[in-house]
């Protein structure tokens, strides 16, 4: 992609649009601020072009951890104004991982990501949740869960390394 | 921090979970430290594989939003000169503005940065009138246009506190102009619209603003054949050729030929 190429970012966009939204909505859980999220995402991905190493990942990586970080950044400063509500709803991987209503939307992809998360140990699991999907901080899910901060920070690792093994096996499946 | 340490904190990291002052002993760590860096973009390319779960289809006008976005970051970049500049002549603007956008954007000089700030809070504005034609809904030709949209360029001012944007819908070949800040003129002037690409400008279109300064237009344009668009104050019922200096300009529309 280079500088002034409108056309890489509409297909990046058509691309990745649903999931970066998606993402956004979640962390946020406000349409409206996950909107601004998504658009400063992609202009910064727009500016930030001429900087992106594909030795070092790859497009779709690169444009949701520009997403994620964004939208933790939004919910922060938030937070530091008022005190975020408490995640509505049991913590049930339902209403984690979508609606079923909502299934027909994803992809196969999604469903060989749910079956490798599956697969992660429970406290590892709820820790990453915590951290990618609440935007908490390890201090703030140590807090939370009653452990030591050093636990949630092994736990956040170790969940994703142990992320990473199951989703290669599905990926040779 | 030692490499230990930032083993440590690294899935933390990826996840985006560290305060401030970690965040940054990690980021430091990881500018000299190959290892990590790889390891780091393994496991955010996993952590990123989480948002698949949640995908979920964005509101059409989004796309306009975004792509919008990015064209005002565009000519933001390029526009240095402040509003309120002497008007030029058509050639000269299509020309300038055109060769602003080849600029290597790490190489823009200190007075272009200094107008980047004044050009992105004009691309805000431009943004909200655009936002404000998205939300209202209704089904008036631009309202079914706007999801279809595959290129959007701002319209830089030449002597008028004004701006906006051209929306450029490919399979169609029509443009929706938006503007604002444009006074409202008397019954003896209309503005102008026109396409052109070095030639000869074609009319496209005359559109007079509302008292808010605001006015929004479908008009007919052909992006393989034309890349510029352009604004001018003509007489009633418009002139067969324009008789002013553009008051407004977009350039590159689709392309820059």
């Amino acid at each position: 992609m280079q500088q002034g190429d409108q056309g890489a970012v509409a297909a990046l966009y058509d691309r990745y649009g649903g999931v970066a939204y998606g993402l956004a909505v979640r962390v946020t859980r406000d349409a409206t601020l996950a909107e601004d999220v998504v658009q400063e995402s992609f202009v910064s991905v727009w500016r930030q072009c001429g900087r992106f190493d594909p030795a070092r990942g790859n497009v779709r990586s690169w444009l949701l951890t520009i997403v994620h970080h964004k939208a933790v950044d939004a919910v922060r400063r938030r937070t530091s104004r008022a005190e975020r509500a408490l995640p509505e709803g049991p913590d049930d991987p339902v209403a984690t991982y979508g609606r079923p209503d909502q299934a027909a939307e994803l992809t196969l992809d999604a469903e060989a990501v749910r079956a490798a998360v599956a697969r992660v140990p429970d406290d590892q699991r709820r820790t990453i949740e915590m951290a990618y999907f609440d935007g908490l901080t390890h201090v703030e899910i140590a807090a939370r869960m009653g452990v030591p901060v050093g636990t949630v920070k092994s736990r956040l690792r170790i969940g994703l390394q142990k992320m990473r093994e199951e989703l290669r096996t599905k990926v040779l499946e | 921090m030692t490499c230990d340490e930032v083993e440590e904190l690294l899935g933390a990291y990826a996840l985006d979970a560290l305060p401030p002052d970690e965040e940054a002993a990690v980021r430091a760590h990881l500018a000299s430290c190959q290892r990590h860096a790889h390891e780091l973009a393994s496991l955010r390319d996993v952590a990123s594989r989480l948002a698949e779960t949640t995908a979920a289809p964005p509101p059409p006008s989004l796309r306009a939003r975004v792509l919008a976005a990015v064209a005002s970051d565009a000519s933001a970049a390029g526009a240095a000169s402040p509003a309120g500049a002497s008007p030029v002549e058509f050639e000269a603007a299509r020309t300038r503005v055109a060769s602003r956008r080849r600029l290597d954007p790490f190489a823009w000089s200190p007075r272009a940065w200094a107008g980047i700030a004044a050009a992105l809070l004009i691309a805000v504005v431009a943004l909200a009138a655009w936002n404000a034609i998205l939300l209202r809904g209704g089904a008036s030709e631009a309202d079914r246009l706007a999801a279809r949209v595959t290129w959007v360029a701002s319209l830089q001012a030449h002597g008028v506190d004004a701006r906006g944007a051209v929306a450029y819908v490919g399979d169609e070949h029509k443009a929706i102009v938006f503007v604002d800040g444009l006074r409202p003129l008397g019954p003896s002037q209309t503005y102008q619209l026109w396409s052109m690409d070095g030639g000869t400008p074609e009319s496209i279109g005359l559109m007079n603003t509302d008292t808010s300064g605001k006015g929004t237009m479908v008009v007919p344009f052909d992006a393989t054949r034309a890349h510029t668009l352009a604004v001018t104050v003509e007489r009633a019922g418009g002139s067969p050729q324009p008789t002013s200096s553009p008051i407004l300009v977009a350039s590159c529309i689709a392309g820059c030929g």
